[in-house]
């Protein structure tokens, strides 16, 4: 099994549109030559479940939109508990403060109690969970016992039926904690479904960034295709995205998308990129029909009317399953 | 007063309204704070077109175990939430990049082992153009974690600011903790997001992580004309801002002028700041600067960017702020 994962950098460049036209080619492929060249892996998982070859993840898992484009059936949905935050009981604060004097996240505050307490203290401290990283540090300082932690539910994650594979996605609860860890999770149960089921392809669509998402979506991938587009923003972020595949020895393919809003920086970026050894494999023009197929829930090349950039994206994916092989 | 330019969704626009609408109040205002907090991606320095010079290093303490000292009885171990330090045949060990620093393992060591070395993450950089004190966070590649150097971005804030009584903030995509740190005490957030089903979706998810840490929100809908079927159960994006009382502060068009402008590097802020002194004799209106048929490209950009420009202003006279530059930290102003 490998595993081809999506990345940019700077967001909105369109990772999630290419990953999913992408997966409709390859899906076609799939389908169209069951057995041809591999026999293990044609027949025998069309039958376990009607669907191409591949496995779909979505690690962007605080802005997840894949699942806009591939409308999955849910079959199993499970809760993310990861790591802890801390509760400080009011009626056990003493207001020592303590609790704020050791925080290093300054997740500890100070607020007027709304009833006296036996303290004779008008302030009673309380923990912002948002702020909050669970490492329980206040805990040992409380000498008056007042602060426990507890479990944190930080999203939840989903492995379902789509037409183009399967899928395993996520939701991070809203301003939640350890999106690196959702993602790592994602990404290992995903690769299970395709060991399972003996797929032969995993397509990973990456957050936007170089922290621990980012990170977490690189690490042991066997190819890394970075969108990008011919702006000074996207050029700069595309560097550094760059700089974290090579830190993790993750080859790397990239494809310039609307081009032509720059003709000129897409040339320069490509001399670039081939001086650094990076192959530029495929560039899309601007074309509304990414934003149009979005509109109807489709991958653009599922599109009527998009015949110029299905074109691309299909050349691009022959390139790509060859860099696979 | 504490104004911070959030979306869920990335490349909807956010660091192009920032730069700009810094632009225009720097000019309305004398000077204003912008900091870039996307420290994962930080574009407003290009936006600008300036060079922000290194101002402080973001480090980190973390644990140096002394290996004479520790007798291995394994309570700092357990005392890490983030699994950085592992015992292995009666020694620890730190995994650095793990470690976020909170100190929890001195405080449990009996033997006194574990002192703290400084572990540089990233870097702040700082720079004044045309009124606007841009302060820009940067991760170091291959670190994990962003929200401390976004925390240090606001800390710099607070230290550096005298008579600025503006802070705008550019945040990173997302709603997951670095989102947070940058948004986190605030006075108003607004959303920049697209009528698209990924805008739509993403803003929602923004929205209730800013209702959740007690945010006044707004939006900026950009690409404002790109229509379609709306396949969302319950309605587009404008059904959406009406149920939740949202306000649209100002709605930018889908021009392929705006975005060849961007993607070949012209100066927003500035083009916007021209057309709009356009007339008033400013000397900003130098002649024979960008020629025309850019400005008219971008004219639709520069018009919705009054318009929030207006409305930062005129909550900067109606209301008292809660949040400033210059408010000590983690506490409202009374």
């Amino acid at each position: 099994m490998k595993e081809l994962v999506v990345l940019s950098g700077k967001g909105g460049t369109g990772k999630t549109s290419v990953l999913a036209a992408l997966a409709v080619v390859a899906g076609d492929r799939e389908a169209a030559e069951p057995a041809a060249d591999a026999p293990r892996r044609g027949a025998s998982q069309n039958a376990e479940t009607g669907r191409p070859g591949l496995v779909l993840a979505d690690a962007d898992v605080d802005a997840a939109d894949l699942h806009l484009i591939t409308r999955p059936e849910v079959e199993q949905s499970h809760e993310f508990i990861s790591g802890f935050e801390a509760v400080i009981d009011p009626a056990a604060c003493w207001a020592c403060g303590r609790c704020q004097q050791v925080c290093r996240f300054d997740a500890v505050r100070s607020l007027p109690r709304d009833k006296p307490h036996e303290s004779g203290q008008e302030l009673v401290y309380q923990v912002d969970p948002a702020a909050c990283e669970g490492c329980g540090r206040c805990l040992g300082a409380c000498q008056f016992r007042a602060i426990s932690r507890e479990p944190r539910m930080c999203g939840h994650w989903f492995v379902s039926r789509t037409r183009m594979g399967w899928m395993v996605h996520a939701a991070l609860k809203p301003g939640g904690e350890n999106s690196g860890k959702l993602v790592r999770l994602v990404r290992q149960e995903a690769r299970r479904k395709a060991k399972l089921l003996d797929l032969p392809l995993l397509i990973t669509d990456g957050p936007p960034g170089i922290g621990c998402p980012a990170i977490a979506t690189l690490g042991g991938a066997d190819l890394a295709l970075m969108v990008c587009e011919p702006s000074p923003s996207a050029r700069h972020d595309l560097l550094g995205v760059l700089d974290l595949a090579e830190h993790f020895g993750v080859p790397v393919v990239v494809c310039i998308n609307r081009w032509d809003l720059n003709p000129s920086a897409a040339d320069e970026l490509e001399t670039e990129l081939g001086s650094r050894g990076v192959d530029v494999i495929g560039r899309i023009g601007y074309d509304r029909s990414f934003t149009e197929a979005q509109m109807q829930r489709l991958a653009v090349t599922e599109l009527d009317g998009a015949a110029e950039s299905t074109r691309a994206l299909r050349r691009m994916w022959a390139i790509l399953e060859e860099r696979l092989q | 007063m504490i104004v911070a330019i959030a979306s869920g969704k990335g490349g909807t626009g956010k660091t192009t309204v920032a730069t700009c609408l810094a632009r225009l109040l720097a000019r309305r205002l004398g000077a204003v704070q912008l900091l870039d907090c996307d420290v994962e991606a930080p574009n407003c320095h290009i936006l600008l077109q300036a060079q922000p010079v290194p101002h402080a290093e973001v480090q980190l303490p973390v644990p140096v175990v002394d290996s004479a000292t520790c007798n291995a009885c394994g309570a700092c171990v357990e005392a890490c939430q983030m699994n950085a330090l592992a015992k292995i045949r009666d020694r620890v060990f730190v995994a650095e990049e793990l470690c976020h620093g909170c100190g929890a393992c001195s405080d449990v060591c009996a033997e006194g082992a574990i002192t703290e070395r400084a572990r540089t993450i990233g870097r702040i950089a700082r720079v004044v153009d045309h009124g606007i004190e841009l302060i820009e966070g940067r991760l170091n590649v291959g670190q994990p974690a962003g929200a401390p150097v976004i925390r240090a971005v606001r800390r710099t804030s607070r230290e550096s600011a005298d008579d600025r009584n503006l802070t705008i903030i550019d945040s990173p995509p997302g709603t997951s903790c670095s989102m947070v740190a940058a948004v986190r005490e605030v006075d108003h957030l607004l959303l920049v997001t697209d009528p698209t089903p990924f805008g739509l979706h993403d803003l929602k998810l923004a929205d209730q992580t800013a209702t959740e840490l007690g945010l006044s929100r707004a939006v900026i809908v950009n690409r404002c004309d790109v229509t379609g079927p709306c396949h969302a159960k319950d309605g587009d994006l404008r059904d959406y801002c009406r149920r939740q009382s949202l306000e649209i502060v100002a709605e930018i068009p889908d021009r392929r002028g705006i975005a060849e402008a961007h993607a070949t590097g012209q100066c927003l802020p500035r083009l916007v700041a021209e057309l709009h002194s356009r007339g008033e004799g400013s000397a900003e209106n130098a002649p024979g600067e960008a020629d025309d048929a850019q400005k008219t490209a971008i004219a639709p950009l520069a018009q919705a960017m009054e318009a929030v420009a207006d409305w930062v202003v005129g909550r900067l006279q109606k209301e008292p702020s809660r949040w400033s530059a210059s408010s000590p930290e983690s506490e409202p102003r009374p």
